[in-house]
């Protein structure tokens, strides 16, 4: 009996001794894949800090270079002989520039109602167009003072870089290039007319106001976008943007105007601004705004928008911007039909534009770009003329 | 010092000279050998890269992960290629406008990532530093070479240099003209070597 039990027990022993074993076992193997996620962890945890590391040490390093490597803009020779032939000093190149006739401003000094052009960028500018400085050319004979701004928009390769002069009215009275780097540039070599198309502007600037078919459109543009944040930083370093308004002139702007408007003149008030070029007000009381929208696939959609009350009255569009471009399996000639933008658009509020389909305005599909900027530009042109028409009133 | 891997490294850039032996950083080479100004600068421009980034990277070389040392090298040579640029924005605006394009390329060039992979990641920074010196000076001599005679010819009247099909074939034979001549020296090489063997017997 003794012999039965401790057999018995010996036999429950060993399966005890099994089942320990195999648990061992089991939770040896089960510790071996739990150690590789272990490292396996450990190692992409080691990636990402090291990663950061050198991230971290190469933006310091970047940062710490940038003190030093700045470009700050300072007047040399060259581009004081450009203003020389742009805003004419009535003296030489050498003696403009050593005499000091033209200068580069010190905005921080005051005298301009801009004071700080980083500022100025940040809120008027974009990643693509700048103003990089002003400058006074002051003329040996008369004494007269004329502004140049030095601006820049982005061409098909890189920045170019323009020196406009304006005259009183804040007109462009004359253009040069200071520096581009552009492959297609021959193009434009000996054109004067594209550069005299710049002469009495102001405002916002498009591409086709300056010329067409020259095989240089992106240079174009980059030229028409430096022209168009010149026009605005003219206007508000003198403190006239938005509060003095000037009766519009330019033809072009006016055949557009008219398109949204029954009045007969418009009167101009220069934003500046990269999402708003300009508001007008007609002698009807109607208030249009030129607004831009970024997300066009050809650069910023603009559109003049006529609002009332919050909502949009009629839309058109400006030439030459985005989607309007009849260029080849981009073509989304729907946009290009101001009936179809004000079926989309007229009578829409803010809230209302938040649920349009960006890929399926007027049932087209594949212009999700074009769809966002022609959004954006609505949007943009709604916001505005709300502040402006309680400004207005207010007034 | 192992005075042989010295001197091997020391004449990297001209007995693997990147442009002519390797074949590495065509863009570059053709599109900035027009003249001699352009090929000096970015010749130049690509050693200082070469040789930083080399640099780092050998000091970094047991730190940084096998899994990740693709985009570390890439960040490392972006970051001296823009100090480069911004270099070149500050004191050399004119060369900038020249060459300005291609310097952003420098960091696609492959001749940085293949030496930061075949040979900085393995050595140490004294050899990384003479391997990133000898090819930079390598790549620079090949693009002035290239330039100068490719703008000989182009004042000579021969416009058809001027574009990447002249380059091309000015490079194909400073190529066979360069191989030739590395030939002649690697078996005059091999000669003095077998002589020195048969001595020694």
């Amino acid at each position: 009996m003794t012999d039965s039990v401790s057999h018995k027990s010996t036999e429950s022993e060993l399966e005890a001794r099994k089942i320990m074993r195999d648990t061992v076992k089991e939770l040896r193997n089960s510790e071996k894949p739990l150690s590789g996620k272990k490292s396996t962890m450990n190692n992409t945890l080691k990636c990402v800090l090291v990663l950061a590391l050198i991230a971290i040490v190469c933006v310091s390093l970047l940062a710490v270079a940038n003190k030093f490597l700045k470009v700050e803009i300072t007047l040399d020779k060259a581009t004081s002989a450009l203003i020389n032939k742009i805003a004419p000093t009535g003296a030489d190149d050498d003696t403009a520039f050593n005499n000091k006739y033209i200068e580069i401003v010190d905005l921080s000094k005051g005298g301009y109602a801009v004071t700080d052009l980083d500022a100025y960028n940040k809120t008027y500018g974009t990643s693509t167009q700048k103003v990089r400085a002003l400058y006074t050319s002051k003329n040996a004979n008369t004494g007269k003072v004329t502004l140049v701004v030095e601006a820049e928009g982005k061409g098909h390769v890189d920045a170019i870089v323009l020196l406009i002069a304006y005259d009183e009215e804040n007109k462009i009275s004359g253009v040069a290039v200071k520096s581009q780097s552009e492959s297609y540039w021959d193009k434009l070599e000996g054109r004067q007319d594209v550069f005299d198309a710049f002469i009495g502007m102001s405002g916002n600037v498009t591409h086709l106001q300056i010329a067409t078919s020259t095989g240089a459109t992106n240079s174009l543009r980059g030229m028409a976008d430096a022209a168009s944040i010149a026009n605005g930083f003219i206007a508000r370093a003198r403190g006239e943007a938005a509060n003095k308004p000037v009766e519009e002139t330019d033809e072009a702007k006016l055949s557009q105007l008219r398109k949204v408007s029954d009045a007969n003149k418009f009167t101009r008030y220069t934003v500046g601004a990269a999402a708003v070029a300009n508001a007008f007000v007609g002698d009807n009381g109607d208030v249009i705004v030129e607004a831009r929208g970024d997300g066009g696939s050809y650069g910023k959609v603009t559109l003049m928008v006529r609002t009332e009350s919050g909502k949009v009255v009629k839309v058109a569009r400006v030439p030459g911007t985005d989607s309007f471009e009849p260029i080849g399996s981009h073509d989304s000639s729907v946009f290009r039909n101001d009936d179809t933008l004000n079926e989309i658009f007229a009578g829409k509020t803010l809230q209302e534009l938040a649920g349009l389909p960006a890929n399926g305005l007027a049932g087209t599909t594949g212009v999700t770009e074009s769809g966002s900027g022609l959004i954006a530009a609505v949007k943009n042109a709604l916001e505005y003329a709300a502040s402006f028409e309680a400004e207005t009133k207010g007034e | 010092m192992d005075m042989k891997k010295f001197k091997e490294t020391a004449l990297g850039g001209v007995l693997n000279n990147p442009v002519f032996v390797l074949v590495l950083g065509m863009c570059p080479t053709i599109g900035m050998s027009t003249n001699v100004t352009n090929a000096l600068g970015l010749g130049l421009a690509t050693a200082f890269v070469l040789v930083f980034s080399n640099v780092f990277i050998s000091l970094l070389r047991r730190v940084i992960p096998d899994k990740v040392r693709l985009p570390s090298y890439i960040i490392i040579i972006a970051t001296f290629v823009t100090l480069v640029k911004m270099f070149l924005e500050k004191f050399l605006p004119s060369l900038n406008v020249a060459i300005g394009r291609f310097i952003p390329l420098i960091v696609v060039n492959c001749i940085i990532l293949g030496r930061a992979e075949a040979f900085a990641s393995k050595n140490s920074v004294g050899y990384a530093a003479l391997d990133g010196l000898s090819m930079g000076l390598g790549f620079t001599c090949s693009l002035v070479i290239l330039g100068g005679v490719r703008m000989l010819l182009i004042m000579a009247g021969f416009e058809v240099f001027k574009t990447a099909a002249g380059g091309f074939i000015t490079l194909g034979l400073l190529m066979a003209l360069f191989n030739y001549l590395l030939g002649i020296y690697r078996n005059s090489r091999k000669a003095k070597l077998l002589l020195n063997g048969g001595d020694a017997l």
